[in-house]
């Protein structure tokens, strides 16, 4: 008995480690490239090894019979099969499939770029965004250096793919950013009223974006701002242009946040040092204090409210263009007040909203007077010279209501619907006249997004509008798709219809500029009113392909434009236009070592018949040609970035537009192309501890720039004299612009956020 | 009836013999692994050892350690990276995530109330997952994690004084953090040298952590 036992014993012991099968083979990707370093074993047991350089394996096995064999690699999809070990295994070929979800979701990128912080590799990121050089701290500028934009220098705004620049609109949070910057002054670019580093996600748009916005006609800026900071700080800065002072609160429960920033910036003593082309009598001076409040009020709630309070006076002058002895000034001086309230949270499990109101107040008085050598006042009673004395206050108000619901079904279904409210009054007063224009719009939209594979997401939207100006509605529907390949490429599709109310404003403006006065207000606002919405209609289609830390993306288009406002003979929406184009993108983050750099070609074929134009003309802020390259170097031991921008395009045309006084028409008098716009933009940040004893370390910045560094000549277009003898060239009012600062931190490391906050 | 009695011994002994002869091959496959661990030097190295150690914690999977170790050699891949000064890739960020993944799996399997020791050197690894998340993005995540990672060292610390890695990694901050911010060679190489101080010292039990010692020499070395 005890022989058998020890019989039984010893031959199980032997068969338990003798019996060892032997499996091998070679992994390989779908392209048939070995897969190296990738975990091969026998599932449920450490049996197993890793592939060779060459993609082989060999190892052995003790398991038995039916077995699973895994395959894993990181980027790969785990590989299973079933197999029988009871026999040795030799030259199996494995081939396993790239992991669609380490590449993420298919996300439909026709038109769009996004920035925010949860992109990976060779994405935009928002620091990508805000550290480009020259961006003036207006993340509109930063966004000049994305294909689909003109280098427009004598004003603010985007002009995107043929479009004005109130073409594209801005968006915090859901809800409409009415003034995103300072009150136009003529041939000046005007600084933005937010800050950039408030957003942590950045979404452009050059066409086809989504149903839950509207009014953009040619493009959209939708930005999301930031959450609780991580923690409490404050922030002390100046320069010979700017003053700056803040602090941020975060509560010890982590759950509420409060801060206010002040700004002060005034360019007296920097023109006195740099001249500036036109002599500034006032300013450029600007005064913002902001402040915040936000508040996560559940697991999923967050609630933030935003308000901003600014003030500009700016005040120049310069040399008449109609008589070479006279001059004329111009001044800007007005407040604005911007608040916005955000409020999200999740229903239920799978229901979510979005809450966001936003109100905005300004008053802004613009005064034109002519003056004589001594610069005194004078008053001629001849024309052109008796519309150049005037003065107008243009008064605002507006208010927006958007609610947003999403019901999510299932992991692949997303279905947003919900509805806006939009009022808004402007009071003009033009000398005696005063003319107020009220709209109270509402919209509705709904827009569903299908995930119907890994490879393929699908989103079908519509909106439909109505203005209470016009008493007018419309209907825009939009779709556009995603389909990936395995190779990580992807094409996009998108089709999209986009209505704008025509801008007053915008109108009015265009009138004085040509013939100094609105003779008659009433009528004119008459035919203002029996103005229907302009549109644009998008086809837009790309192609991406993200390798790694590189992204390549070429995007073609055809925008038709309908119903653009004429000024001639009366208004009317007699106006049509088109744009098309082709353009290129190449981010790369891994061909030099250190080196971010992104390289943009913009092709734009456009034109447009519309406001004064007598006839379909390419667009004054419109040029073929347009190129840029962004590099950015960040020299982590010695704590300094480097960035540096250069944008190239070709000239743009100009006109001398006028009424024939036979004719009653608009005549082109004369026309031509400005010169090729050439600009190199540099900023160095250099970071540091200026105190390191202490023990709450601040976060210093000494930030330097050079715009223009090589000063080119850029000329913009020609303002001409209303007899046509006369051109002067709109350019910058100085070669260069430069901008020493320094910025000291105390609590939170917020490096990186300062560098082109406060330039 | 005898017969029965003798098939029910060799049953459990086979079942025993079985299971010894497992553990102690699960043992010896550890040991094995975790003697390459100081001479893992390039990533392509890391990336088998640590898929060795995943292979073990399939098959061991109520035991923290090939999970810990499993994640150490993916956060060291990040480590590997930032040393040789290289650009991070897409695959930086799936090894990260591998380790996070790893390491909260390693943390879940101790008793965090008696098992200082262990919960000591899951925080030390916890913060190397997040400083690799700065290599990866530093504009982006420096801010984020920063924090973050530093705190995970002092709580490492404050777990079990003598833990070498924790202050090997606190040493490690001190001599990468610029010296501007903080950063402090002299006194980076007096935590590496007490850090090699508590390794001579250290008794882990089998199969727990010791390494460092090839680490904190290899900063040494720079000096």
């Amino acid at each position: 008995m005890r022989f058998s036992f020890f019989f039984i014993s010893i031959s199980i012991f032997g068969l338990h480690l003798s019996a060892q099968t032997s499996i091998s083979g070679i992994v390989l990707d779908k392209s048939h490239h070995p897969v190296s370093y990738a975990s091969v074993y026998i599932d449920g047991t450490a049996d197993g090894t890793s592939t060779d350089s060459l993609g082989q394996f060999k190892f052995t096995t003790s398991a038995k019979g039916r077995q699973v064999l895994n395959v894993f690699c990181v980027g790969f999809e785990k590989y299973t099969r079933q197999i029988n070990t009871d026999s040795p295994i030799t030259g199996l070929t494995i081939e396993i499939q790239v992991d669609q979800t380490s590449l993420g979701e298919v996300v439909i990128s026709a038109g769009s770029f996004e920035a925010n912080d949860k992109t990976k590799g060779a994405n935009m990121t928002p620091i990508d965004v805000v550290t480009t050089a020259g961006n003036n701290g207006d993340i509109a500028n930063a966004l000049k250096s994305l294909p689909g934009t003109q280098q427009i220098g004598e004003q603010e705004g985007l002009f995107v793919r043929g479009g004005a620049g109130d073409e594209t609109k801005q968006y915090v949070d859901g809800t409409v950013l009415k003034s995103p910057n300072f009150p136009s002054v003529p041939g000046l670019m005007q600084p933005a009223y937010l800050s950039p580093f408030l957003f942590k996600g950045i979404n452009f748009s050059s066409g086809g974006y989504s149903a839950l916005y509207g009014d953009g006609m040619s493009g959209a800026l939708i930005l999301e701002s930031v959450d609780l900071p991580d923690q409490s700080s404050s922030i002390i800065g100046g320069s010979p242009i700017v003053g700056t002072a803040g602090f941020q609160h975060l509560t010890d429960n982590k759950k509420c946040s409060y801060g206010i920033n002040t700004r002060y910036v005034n360019y007296n003593a920097y023109s006195q040092v740099i001249p500036q082309k036109p002599d500034f009598f006032k300013g450029p001076e600007y005064i913002t204090v902001d402040g915040n409040f936000r508040i996560k009020t559940s697991n999923t709630g967050m609630l933030k409210f935003y308000v901003n309070t600014s003030y500009n006076n700016t005040g120049m002058i310069n040399p008449a263009v109609d008589s070479s002895n006279l001059k004329t000034s111009f001044q800007s001086q007005g407040i604005n007040i911007y608040d916005v309230l955000s409020y999200r949270e999740a229903l239920a499990e799978t229901w979510k909203v979005d809450l966001g109101l936003t109100f905005n107040y300004s008053n802004e008085q613009y005064t034109n007077k002519l003056l004589n050598e001594n610069n005194e006042q004078v008053s001629l009673p001849e024309f052109p010279f008796n519309t150049l004395n005037n003065s107008t206050t243009v008064q605002s108000d507006f208010v927006n209501f958007k609610t947003v619901f999403s019901k999510y079904i299932g992991n692949n279904v997303t279905i947003r619907f919900g509805g806006e409210y939009k009022y808004s009054s402007d009071n003009y007063k033009y000398g005696d006249s005063n003319t107020v224009i009220t709209d109270n719009s509402t919209a509705g939209f709904i827009e569903g997004n299908f995930k119907l594979s890994s490879h393929l997401a699908v989103n079908v939207g519509a909106r439909v509008e109505n203005t209470s100006l016009f008493n007018r509605s419309n209907a825009a529907p939009r779709v556009s798709l995603a389909y990936r390949f395995d190779n990580a490429g992807q094409i996009n599709i998108a089709y999209g219809k986009f209505y704008q109310v025509p801008e007053y404003g915008t109108i009015y403006s265009s009138i004085i500029q040509n013939e100094g006065v609105i003779t008659n207000t009433g009528n004119f606002l008459n035919q203002f009113k029996y103005l229907n919405y302009s549109s644009a209609t998008h086809y837009i289609i790309n192609y991406t392909k993200k390798v790694n830390e590189r992204f390549f993306r070429v995007e073609g288009y055809y925008k038709q434009y309908d119903d653009l406002v004429r000024t001639y003979p009366y208004l009317n929406n007699g106006g049509t236009g088109y744009a098309r184009g082709v353009e290129l993108f190449w981010k790369d983050k891994k061909t030099f070592k250190n080196i971010d750099y992104w390289i943009t070609y913009t092709y734009l074929e456009t034109k447009r018949e519309y406001l004064d134009y007598p006839s379909l003309l390419q667009p004054i802020f419109s040029t073929p040609h347009t190129a840029s390259l962004v590099v950015k170097r960040y020299f982590e031991k010695l704590n300094i970035s480097f960035n540096a921008a250069y944008y190239f395009a070709t000239g743009r045309p100009y006109y001398d537009i006028r009424t024939n006084s036979a004719s009653g028409q608009p005549e082109i008098y004369a026309q031509g192309s400005t010169i090729a716009y050439n600009g190199l933009n540099v900023s160095i940040a250099y970071m540091a501890s200026l105190f390191k004893k202490k023990r709450n370390k601040d976060f210093s910045i000494i930030f330097f720039s050079i715009n223009n560094v090589f000063g080119n000549e850029q000329v913009f277009g020609y303002n001409y004299s209303y007899d046509g003898l006369n051109k002067v060239p709109i350019t910058l009012p100085a070669p260069r612009t430069f901008f020493i600062g320094l910025f000291i931190n105390f609590g939170l490391n917020r490096t990186d956020d300062f560098i082109n906050q406060n330039l | 009836m005898k017969k029965t009695r003798i098939k029910l011994i060799a049953g459990t002994m086979l079942i025993c013999s079985a299971m010894f002869g497992q553990e102690s091959n699960y043992t010896k496959q550890m040991m094995t692994e975790i003697a390459k661990l100081d001479s893992a030097k390039t990533i392509n190295d890391c990336q088998v050892l640590g898929n060795d150690f995943a292979r073990l914690s399939g098959a061991n999977k109520k035991d923290w350690l090939p999970f810990y170790y499993a994640a150490f050699c993916n956060a060291k891949i990040g480590f590997i990276h930032f040393a040789r000064n290289e650009k991070a890739s897409d695959k930086m960020e799936l090894f990260n995530e591998l380790c996070e993944t790893q390491i909260n799996t390693a943390l879940s399997l101790i008793d965090t109330v008696n098992q200082k020791k262990e919960l000591s050197e899951i925080y030390g690894v916890m913060s190397m997952m997040y400083r690799t998340k700065i290599f990866i993005s530093p504009m982006t995540n420096g801010k984020k994690y920063g924090p973050t990672a530093n705190l995970y060292i002092v709580k490492a610390k404050m777990t079990d004084s003598t833990n070498a890695r924790a202050t090997y990694l606190d040493g490690w901050l001190k001599y990468y953090t610029p010296k501007l911010w903080g950063g402090d060679q002299k006194k980076a190489k007096l935590l590496l040298d007490k850090a090699l101080q508590q390794l001579s010292n250290e008794h882990p039990k089998p199969l727990y952590p010791h390494w460092g010692k090839a680490e904190c020499e290899e900063i040494l070395k720079l000096y």
